[in-house]
């Protein structure tokens, strides 16, 4: 959720309830006035400044719901840890598109099955690991 | 339907969930605040479902506009059903709520 | 969603991890480890434990021994023993700590005392999977093939093992059955255009070895299941470059250069590893 997003969260919240509060406020009195007097208050409605403010409060509420969403960002799965966009705020339905964002980040949607994950040789990947992590301590002392 | 033509309109289960969701929320919450402003102002009998009626349709509109960059095609099977009347009555149901609420609230 | 939280669950769901590089695998692990201890409240259940069983592997692969055992720990303590990613998690425990004889032994008492009259199929899939892996560098090829087929007949609906087969035989030369393979697996999932690339691969070198009245014919069939994989992912790379390869040999200018401005577009992209990769195929064209 953006800053601006969470500013006019709170201004829309304050207005509405500063509103409700004035509303209340305003039927109390219209109540009383009925039991002490002969004023024709079915007259009276709710004064002009309440109802714009909760108007105001409303339509704030909705653009701050609305902006509370960014557009979709990705992380790529392997490199360097840049934020990736396609700057779109929804993730398109057609097939071809769609997959556009796992080669984006490079991710194979169907990894289960390709990498042949259950068939993992952990004494390769191990011995792999080791040498990875030698060479580098060797690389280190070099230096 | 030949191979080729049913190749050329297979939609992404995953985007598709995507999308429903994120337009469920924006309704879930407007039309509970909406509700409110309902309640707040007081409205009886028609007025209240008239506000129901604007809000729904305008927060539709600026989704589309802003969210689908008026092309709901692209983001949704068949937009209309989608979007406005497949969460009518859920959304409907939360506004009246709000709106009963609120307003017995203030009366 | 959190693009941190949506890239660890992208490669736990994809497995990526299992065939990352050292350098990748040895950084994610360290990753991972300070995410899980940031206690993100985001995170459901499921998808903590599913995270959980990514680090053990991890773990398994960096040569943390008593961490995975730790891990190992957790997981039994709080799912029992008997449960299918625990047993498989035993067996490649009793691998690194044991020997490899161990492992195989504990799996088959386990499949012939219990997992043969259990309904559990997940169970007795992964298992078996588990037990080939460890055979896998004891058995002569033959062998070893036929012992995969066996688990196919057991299980046809199995794309994963459809996919490793292909593997095998793809590394053997025989081109028919590897394709055959990849076949069942795009009627197992049809929209699959990773599986698409690899059949047209498989083709495209079996039309190498072919003779020339084949080979325009299987070149031919080769370029059409690159062609439906780029239409099911519109920046497919390997179907593209394929596409790009096959159309200049067949002689198809419009292909080639529809494939030229499709590769092109891909190196244009903000992805690290396609845009470089497309930058040479465009050199080598």
């Amino acid at each position: 959720m953006s800053i601006i997003s969470k500013v006019l969260l709170i201004v829309a919240l304050a207005q509405l309830f500063h509103s409700g509060f004035s509303s209340y406020e305003f039927h109390q009195l219209k109540k009383q006035l009925a039991a002490g007097s002969s004023v024709a208050i079915d007259q009276i409605s709710l004064p002009k400044d309440i109802r714009l403010e909760v108007l105001s409060g409303l339509i704030l509420f909705t653009f701050s719901v609305f902006m509370s969403f960014g557009k979709l960002t990705y992380l790529p799965l392997s490199g360097k840890p840049v934020l990736l966009s396609q700057h779109e705020y929804l993730k398109e339905i057609d097939m071809n598109r769609a997959t556009m964002t796992n080669n984006l980040i490079g991710s194979d949607p169907y990894g289960e099955i390709t990498y042949t994950p259950n068939f993992v040789d952990v004494h390769a990947k191990r011995k792999e690991l080791k040498q990875w992590l030698n060479d580098r301590e060797s690389h280190d002392k070099v230096n | 339907m030949s191979s080729s033509e049913a190749f050329a309109d297979i939609k992404s289960p995953v985007s598709i969930e995507f999308n429903r969701k994120v337009i469920l929320r924006i309704q879930d919450i407007t039309s509970l605040v909406y509700g409110c402003g309902a309640g707040i102002l007081q409205l009886e009998s028609l007025q209240g479902f008239g506000l129901f009626a604007i809000s729904y349709i305008s927060v539709a509109f600026v989704f589309f506009a802003w969210f689908c960059h008026f092309q709901p095609g692209k983001y949704f099977q068949s937009p209309v059903q989608e979007v406005l009347i497949d969460s009518l009555f859920r959304e409907l149901a939360g506004f009246v709520m709000a709106w009963t609420f609120v307003y017995a609230l203030l009366g | 969603m959190d693009p941190v939280k949506e890239r660890f669950l992208t490669i736990e769901k994809t497995k990526y991890y299992t065939i990352a590089s050292p350098a990748e695998v040895s950084s994610l692990y360290g990753q991972l480890k300070t995410y899980l201890g940031s206690g993100d409240q985001a995170l459901t259940e499921l998808e903590y434990m599913s995270l959980m069983r990514m680090l053990f592997d991890l773990t398994v692969y960096i040569g943390k021994d008593v961490e995975a055992e730790a891990l190992y720990k957790t997981f039994a303590d709080r799912l029992g023993e008997n449960s299918p990613h625990l047993h498989v998690m035993k067996a490649t425990l009793i691998q690194i700590n044991d020997k490899d004889a161990a492992a195989e032994n504990y799996l088959t008492t386990l499949l012939k005392d219990s997992l043969e009259y259990d309904t559990d199929a997940l169970d007795y899939l992964l298992v078996s999977k588990k037990l080939l892996s460890i055979r896998r560098n004891s058995l002569t090829k033959e062998k070893f093939i036929r012992q995969v087929l066996d688990l196919v007949d057991k299980f046809p609906l199995d794309a994963e093992l459809w996919w490793f087969l292909a593997q095998e035989y793809f590394g053997l030369g025989q081109f028919e059955q590897a394709s055959y393979c990849l076949e069942e697996v795009l009627c197992i999932h049809p929209f699959n255009y990773v599986a698409f690339g690899q059949l047209g691969q498989v083709l495209y070198y079996k039309a190498l070895r072919d003779k020339k009245t084949n080979k325009t014919a299987t070149l031919e069939a080769s370029l059409n299941n690159f062609l439906r994989s780029v239409e099911l992912s519109e920046t497919f790379l390997k179907g593209w470059s394929f596409i790009a390869n096959i159309s200049k040999e067949l002689g198809k200018k419009e292909l080639l250069e529809l494939a030229k401005g499709k590769l092109m577009e891909i190196q244009k992209s903000d992805s690290q590893v396609d845009s470089a990769t497309a930058k040479l195929i465009l050199e080598k064209l």
